[in-house]
């Protein structure tokens, strides 16, 4: 059976880049609109995308208002109830929703997830974080946040949980953080599971991935990174009992396209120039931790960063890229703003999937629009008839699950 | 005080699959009812996200979904209320539920002090959805500026039971704050904008209605704040009879009625008695609002930041 390349949106109605907002061509109002989200869930099932993806965060995430006020990122729709509304108005694309293991419950949210896959005939996906920001303690009446090994274990057992109930299976638990004592009954899902997402990048957080997730996220900005990380995660599945073709690896890709790939690289650098400086500042001290970075000059190297309770794999990252290509403030931060945008023309980036996918990169990508909708329209009209035309994704969606359109078994009944 | 009286339609017995649901929605939308009211049951779907669902399948009909103070985190409820509310522009309700009993069943923390939770509780939700003023967000690509950090307040509430700093995540919801749905037991008045009255007797009723209406002041609010709703009776042919003496003793602003959700089960109902409601002139022939507050004729609240005492 040919391996398809599969193909993830990710829905930010803000845009990927910070300043995507700004775009002349962007809908500044989008995030709270959800008409305009109803018409690009069916731009993206038109041009035949295996999923949408909503990422999230319980909480408004920083106290840095000067720089939070200028970005998109302080509103958003709850992602089950967005995506259980766009279940009306698609009838083929995958809904995949992130939420938390750290401040959810198990009933909640094999419940929920249950509920989607119902409506929605199949189409659901978890993809499953452990939070990072500390402010969303804050909601949940923790004051400490749960340190990074010890969420990684509640989030172990919480996944085991979650699916023994959508087997219909669970009538006594008792762990180390969760006692139910049963029965308990949730509506068993179409898929048997929804399909499980997952991202991590630290060691303890590859190994949670390669457990419990069957799509996995990651962010790599060259080949030769991905295809190490693809190797490793592989074997890492293979590791725990799990068969590696069962998994598919999808990097983030953030595309701009033109007809030249001037233009494109043009219409990339007018995104970075919407970034005001305080948000420049904020977007390194989110990613790395919180130093203060007032007084160096954004035209100026990065300074050295000591380790916090934040995600330690990105910051690794970016302070490697940083010393690497010896890259100022400003230029990390236009950098982590887009996520790298791949800007080029449609053949061109077409290419580079193809080259990822048949190079040991990835299985699939996670795709990211700087800003919205155009990026999202001219992907659907100008590189996926390229991706189709050299047989690398079909023309139509075969399978009647989403399960079936990534090609994934059915889980077997956990026991 | 209502024009009309108002109907709040509840689905009986067990739950089908998602066009059926659907179906007997858009029966009860076309029949002009004020809204549906969800339970939340074990073995059916979580009650927000099949009401996230419902709420893009239709246009004027609000829906109520159940959820209770003693399962949930206020934050994860007061994000999926208030995002329900945007995507149906302003037609969300929340019918405050206390239960406690199956909590240990799943895995979900037992409280010895259920209602004193579900009062914190309310107040938390209620101050959540307060996060951001009606005008926070200017979204200004001109100046850049997204929101206004001056109208975003976190809530920083510490009580016994519960803390939540906040702010929510989320715009101020369209009805500025979603329907409030009490049961009859609830002493707590300050933010119900729905009471269910439990009296079959019609004297009973005037009563308990009056009583509702002069506490209202007791907690800051007008009589027609807070609406009273009766459930009706088996339906004959003397229900339009009912109707009318209950809402003009009065006993009741307004009238629940319960029926399974095959195809069918609304017929008599929606053919025989809303139409006689109408020719008494005790029923809306159309929608004239588009939020479930309009339909109960009930005001938009400002923000509690909005009157200036609280910074």
């Amino acid at each position: 059976m040919t391996r398809n390349l599969t193909l993830g949106a990710l829905v930010n109605a803000g845009g990927g880049h910070v300043a995507g907002w700004r775009h002349p061509e962007a809908h500044a109002a989008g995030l709270m609109d959800f008409d305009f989200h109803a018409e690009l869930a069916t731009t993206l099932e038109r041009g035949r995308f295996d999923t949408l993806f909503i990422a999230d965060a319980v909480a408004v995430w920083g106290h840095q208002l000067d720089s939070l006020s200028r970005t998109a990122r302080a509103e958003r729709f709850e992602p089950l109830t967005l995506l259980a509304a766009l279940s009306t108005v698609t009838s083929h694309i995958g809904l995949v929703a992130t939420a938390t293991t750290t401040y959810n419950e198990p009933y909640h949210i094999a419940r929920k997830f249950a509920s989607l896959d119902n409506l929605s005939h199949g189409r659901a996906g978890w993809n499953i974080v452990t939070s990072i920001v500390p402010f969303e303690a804050a909601n949940f009446g923790r004051a400490e946040h749960l340190e990074h090994s010890l969420r990684y274990r509640r989030a172990d057992e919480f996944v085991d949980v979650v699916r023994r109930l959508w087997d219909g299976e669970l009538t006594h638990h008792e762990g180390e953080h969760f006692t139910l004592r049963g029965p308990v009954t949730i509506s068993r899902p179409p898929q048997g599971h929804p399909v499980l997402f997952q991202a991590g990048s630290s060691d303890t957080g590859k190994d949670f991935a390669a457990r419990h997730g069957e799509v996995l996220f990651t962010v790599q900005p060259e080949l030769a990174a991905a295809q190490a990380f693809y190797t490793d995660i592989k074997a890492r599945v293979g590791k725990a009992g799990r068969d590696p073709d069962t998994v598919l690896v999808w990097p983030v890709l953030s595309p701009l396209v033109a007809d030249t790939e001037t233009e494109a690289r043009r219409r990339a650098a007018e995104l970075d120039e919407l970034i005001h400086d305080d948000v420049a500042r904020r977007l390194i001290q989110d990613a790395i931790g919180d130093l203060d970075l007032s007084g160096h000059s954004l035209d100026g190297p990065v300074p050295d960063i000591p380790e916090t309770n934040r995600s330690k794999s990105s910051r690794d990252v970016l302070l490697g890229l940083a010393r690497k290509e010896n890259l100022t403030i400003r230029q990390l931060a236009h950098r982590i703003s887009g996520g790298s945008i791949v800007a080029g023309t449609p053949e061109q980036l077409a290419d580079r999937m193809e080259l990822w996918f048949s190079e040991g990169g990835a299985d699939g990508f996670n795709v990211s629009f700087p800003y919205l909708p155009g990026p999202a329209v001219d992907f659907v009209e100008q590189v996926m008839p390229i991706l189709r035309r050299r047989g690398l994704v079909p023309a139509e969606y075969e399978g009647s699950t989403l399960r079936d359109n990534l090609g994934l078994p059915r889980p077997e009944v956990v026991r | 005080m209502s024009r009309e009286p108002h109907l709040i339609l509840e689905p009986l017995g067990q739950q089908p699959e998602t066009d059926t649901i659907l179906s007997f929605v858009r029966t009860a939308e076309h029949a002009k009812f004020d809204a549906v009211l969800f339970p939340d049951l074990a073995g059916e779907f979580e009650p927000t996200t099949l009401l996230a669902t419902l709420a893009a399948a239709t246009s004027h009909i609000g829906l109520i979904t159940t959820g209770s103070t003693a399962h949930h985190e206020p934050y994860h409820l007061a994000r999926a209320i208030a995002s329900i509310d945007h995507i149906s522009k302003g037609r969300v309700g929340w019918h405050v539920a206390t239960a406690h009993d199956d909590g240990e069943a799943l895995g979900l923390d037992v409280h010895a002090d259920p209602n004193g939770r579900a009062e914190e509780f309310l107040d938390v939700v209620t101050g959540l959805w307060d996060s951001f003023d009606d005008d926070a967000f200017s979204r200004d690509k001109q100046s850049g500026l997204y929101f206004d950090p001056e109208r975003m307040h976190a809530l920083g509430y510490n009580g016994k039971h519960l803390s939540v700093a906040g702010p929510l995540n989320i715009a101020r919801p369209p009805q500025g704050r979603p329907v409030i749905v009490a049961d009859s037991s609830a002493d707590d008045l300050r933010f119900a904008d729905v009471v269910f009255s439990d009296q079959r007797d019609l004297a009973e009723a005037a009563r308990f209605y009056a009583a509702i209406k002069s506490q209202a002041a007791e907690f800051g609010r007008a009589p027609g704040d807070i609406t009273v709703f009766s459930t009706l009776p088996v339906i004959t042919g003397a229900t339009a009879d009912h109707i009318e003496s209950w809402f003009h003793a009065p006993a009741a602003d307004g009238f629940t009625v319960a029926f399974p959700y095959q195809p069918g089960a609304l017929d008599d109902f929606v053919e025989q008695v809303i139409p006689e409601l109408r020719r008494r002139g005790l029923f809306r022939h159309e929608y004239t609002g588009t939020t479930l507050r309009d339909h109960l004729g009930l005001a938009r609240p400002l923000s509690r930041y909005a009157t200036g005492l609280l910074q």
